[in-house]
């Protein structure tokens, strides 16, 4: 019954996260919406996860955002938005009913996978799929390299070139 | 109806992947559209979860979602990095001033 | 795994990669050290790449990436070491010569992290042995030459050229990539031993499809006729760009793909004789638009795209050895006349020969190394170009057609006369402006040494190169030769001397050509159509000009403003989806 209340609780808080007039309190409150679903993973049977979400959701996302709000500047002027609301909510509902009539099988769990050999997390990333970790390595080396490139300050660097 | 702990998973997936979706439509500053993708990708997470747990195939589920955690976290801060040097340079974090595609 | 092979393996191609990191990385630092990191990397990959020679084997060095994506496999055989060694080697000449010629120039470490990225992939696209990591590399050079070519991206002919280079050879990307998969969909395997392996047992119109696929490919790479309109537009790149990548490696690699999947092919009906075609035609076609161009970098280009055409034309004739000996002759040969080229240029400031002259005196080094460049080039006997193309002319009589051996005789007798046209324009003759040369920097001068030497003399590796690439390739067929039986039997073939007549005839047509005006006067309006590329470009701009203005058009539609774009993609969305569930009820 309590998990009932988790869910509800997640929910709100992400309604709150898009929806308050400063920036610094969405962020708070996305740090809050990202520790509650890491509740609702662990809760389901994936502790790995659950930490990793925890640690990089409400840590080092809600980090950097609270600097990129710092530089940016705080203020949330409320300007009408492009897409009328209507439209927007009409398109939301759409969307949720297309996908929970496809996701209402589900709930039979009538499915049936051949049951595979079951390996743990670190077997499965490091020699089933290799690749993917591999490649995900080289994603956050590039993102680092990019990140150095992107916050160079373009007339300094002009500068020294003369 | 019998709530089932896995139902309210679902329910949870929706909820958030709706309130992801209206964000991105409706908001104009654009760590406003940061801060709604990483509640869309959370609402993915969730449901990658769910689907290992159903099917039985945690292992497999757990990487993937471990992968989808990476790639979302790239994307957010390089777009922050990007949100930073665009306020830098033309002062205004609005998704109309900053369309600026020459006609 | 851990042996000194796969090791020398991974060298060679992670190597300049991590050099490519490192320059990226001090982008701000001085130009010296840049200069230094880039040559420095180069000469170690190219000294791993001379230390694969002791490993000339058949052996399958594989890295497993985990369940479905298979196995990255490479291998180290004859055919792979030779592109290997001539890859870096002339890359790393080639980074010493930008050393000097790129002095002062702005983004330097852009320049050099996209040579050595591009070295790396080079390497990496002949040593694999999996058809499908074939294909990554392949993009991945494509990729390297588009932002090498548009590297002066301010200007606009050059941002055009890179475009248009890059369309036209992912235009044959694709025909790869469809080679690919309808053999994939047949053995289930991507296994280039296992391809070769197993050809005979492919149904026929697999191996139809795959074989025309690779043509396509092949003929986008290496600038074959009707894909070569892309080759004379690169030359916006810088010098040595144009030595490395096309001229010695990267238009290599349209040869290389028909080489290595020669066996698997060569039974399908009518393959053998679209090559042969498509190379006569090239050929020919080349050598006339070189003869009348003027601009030096264009005439190089059009000779380069014209031997290229002598490569894919004794694939089709079935001389396997031969071209890839007429491939390691023209690699030396080429880089050699375009960087001297190069030289030239930067001393002048002009590429138009129509204002050199009488440089002979002015700049006697780089005099004496183009002449050599250009006597191998037009087969001159005793020289490299000499031997190599009187094999690919002896292997053709043979086993080719008779017409496709006149159409090569007479475009060798053009080579001849381009060649000398261009020695004399530049270096001979009165001086026709007032341009004076500044000298030539040492560091120049020494690039171009070895690459002269190597034109004197590669001709004596013709048997050790084919014994070489026999050992280690079961599935094809090299002609294996003792050391002198190459020399002697193109000696004593009396068509040798036939064609020795053809050349003689068209130097002497160049002396005498101011007294053949009434000739010239009939041929003005193929001159003239010969000088606007005999009407490709006409045909390109008929297909690119609707295009762009459609585009022009509907960029009325695109504000981009984000909130419109993510309800364009989630009306999308809801379409699909009933679209899907609509269809499944």
């Amino acid at each position: 019954m309590w998990q009932f209340f988790v869910v509800l609780t997640a929910c709100v808080c992400g309604l709150q996260a898009i929806q308050s007039k400063k920036l610094s309190h969405s962020a708070l409150w996305l740090a809050l919406t990202s520790g509650l679903v890491s509740l609702l993973i662990y809760l389901l049977g994936a502790p790995q996860i659950a930490v990793i979400e925890l640690s990089v959701g409400a840590g080092v996302v809600t980090i950097l955002l609270v600097f990129a709000i710092n530089i940016v500047g705080d203020q949330q002027e409320a300007k009408k938005p492009l897409v009328p609301k209507a439209i927007a909510i009409l398109v939301v509902f759409g969307i949720m009913i297309l996908i929970s009539s496809t996701l209402i099988p589900i709930k039979d769990h009538s499915i049936s996978v051949p049951k595979t050999v079951s390996l743990s997390l670190s077997e499965m990333m490091w020699q089933d799929r290799f690749l993917d970790t591999l490649l995900q390595i080289i994603l956050i080396f590039t993102c680092v390299l990019g990140t150095l490139i992107l916050m160079e300050d373009r007339n300094k660097s002009k500068e020294r070139e003369k | 109806m019998s709530f089932s702990f896995l139902d309210m998973i679902v329910l949870a997936v929706l909820c958030l992947f709706g309130i992801g979706i209206y964000a991105l439509l409706t908001m104009r500053n654009l760590i406003r559209i940061i801060i709604a993708l990483q509640l869309l990708v959370k609402s993915v997470i969730l449901f990658v979860i769910l689907a290992g747990n159903i099917t039985g195939q945690m292992a497999l589920a757990q990487s993937m979602a471990a992968t989808v955690i990476v790639a979302d976290t790239i994307v957010a801060v390089l777009g922050m990095t990007l949100a930073v040097q665009i306020k830098r340079k033309t002062n205004s974090l609005d998704t109309k001033d900053i369309a600026s595609l020459r006609r | 795994m851990k042996n000194a092979q796969s090791i020398l393996i991974l060298l060679v191609i992670l190597f300049p990669w991590l050099g490519a990191i490192i320059l990226v990385a001090l982008r701000q630092a001085q130009e010296k050290i840049q200069h230094w990191l880039a040559s420095a990397f180069s000469l170690l990959t190219a000294l791993a790449s001379w230390l694969l020679l002791f490993f000339n084997n058949t052996q399958i060095i594989s890295i497993p990436l985990g369940g479905i994506f298979g196995k990255i496999e490479f291998v180290s055989d004859g055919l792979a070491i030779l592109l290997v060694i001539i890859a870096t080697s002339i890359g790393s000449l080639a980074i010493l010569f930008s050393t000097s010629y790129m002095k002062g120039e702005s983004q330097l470490s852009r320049y050099y992290s996209l040579i050595l990225l591009f070295i790396g992939s080079m390497t990496g696209l002949v040593l694999s042995s999996n058809a499908f990591y074939l294909f990554v590399f392949w993009e991945m050079t494509a990729f390297c030459s588009y932002a090498l070519i548009s590297f002066y991206n301010d200007d606009p002919k050059a941002v055009r050229g890179g475009l248009k280079a890059f369309i036209i050879t992912q235009l044959g990307g694709i025909g790869l990539l469809i080679g690919i998969m309808m053999i994939y969909t047949d053995i289930h395997t991507l296994s280039i031993p296992v391809i070769l392996e197993s050809a005979s047992t492919l149904p026929t119109l697999t191996l139809q499809i795959a074989g025309f696929g690779f043509i396509l490919a092949a003929a986008a790479k290496s600038a074959q006729v009707p894909l070569h309109t892309w080759l004379p537009d690169a030359m916006e790149a810088p010098t040595p760009i144009s030595a490395l990548i096309h001229a010695a490696t990267m238009v290599n690699a349209g040869v290389y793909l028909l080489v290595r999947f020669y066996p698997a092919f060569e039974t399908v009906q009518g393959w053998n004789l679209v090559i042969v075609i498509i190379a006569c035609a090239t050929s020919l076609l080349a050598a006339i638009m070189a003869s009348v161009a003027f601009d030096l970098k264009r005439v190089l280009a059009y000779s380069t795209i014209s031997q290229l055409g002598y490569m894919v034309y004794a694939i089709g004739v079935g001389g396997l050895f031969s071209s890839q000996f007429h491939l390691l002759s023209h690699a030396i040969f080429k880089a050699l006349l375009f960087l001297s080229a190069g030289a030239i240029i930067h001393s002048l400031g002009t590429r138009d020969m129509r204002l050199m002259g009488g440089l002979s005196k002015k700049m006697p080094i780089i005099r004496n190394v183009f002449i050599i460049g250009s006597l191998s080039l037009s087969g001159i006997p005793f020289l490299s170009g000499f031997w190599s193309k009187e094999s690919v002319l002896e292997h053709g009589l043979e086993n080719g057609p008779l017409w496709a051996y006149a159409i090569m005789l007479i475009t060798a007798g053009l080579t001849a006369y381009y060649t000398i046209r261009c020695v004399w324009m530049v270096f001979f003759g009165e001086s026709r402006s007032h341009m004076q040369p500044h000298k030539i920097s040492s560091m120049m001068k020494t690039t171009l040494t070895p690459l002269a030497f190597g034109s004197l003399t590669a001709w004596l590796l013709a048997s050790p190169l084919s014994k070489f690439l026999q050992s280690s390739m079961p599935f094809h067929h090299f002609h294996t030769y003792s050391f002198w039986e190459p020399f002697i039997s193109v000696l004593a073939s009396p068509y040798t001397y036939l064609t020795m007549v053809v050349i003689i005839i068209a130097i002497y047509g160049f002396f005498r050509i101011k007294k053949m005006k009434g000739l010239i006067h009939d041929f003005r309006g193929i001159i003239g159509f010969a000088e606007n590329g005999l009407g490709f470009d006409q045909f390109n701009k008929a297909f690119v000009t609707p295009t762009i203005w459609l585009a022009e058009g509907l960029r009325y539609t695109q504000t981009g403003i984000l909130n419109w774009n993510i309800l364009g993609t989630l009306l999308g969305l809801l379409f699909l989806i009933s679209a899907v569930l609509l269809g499944g009820i």
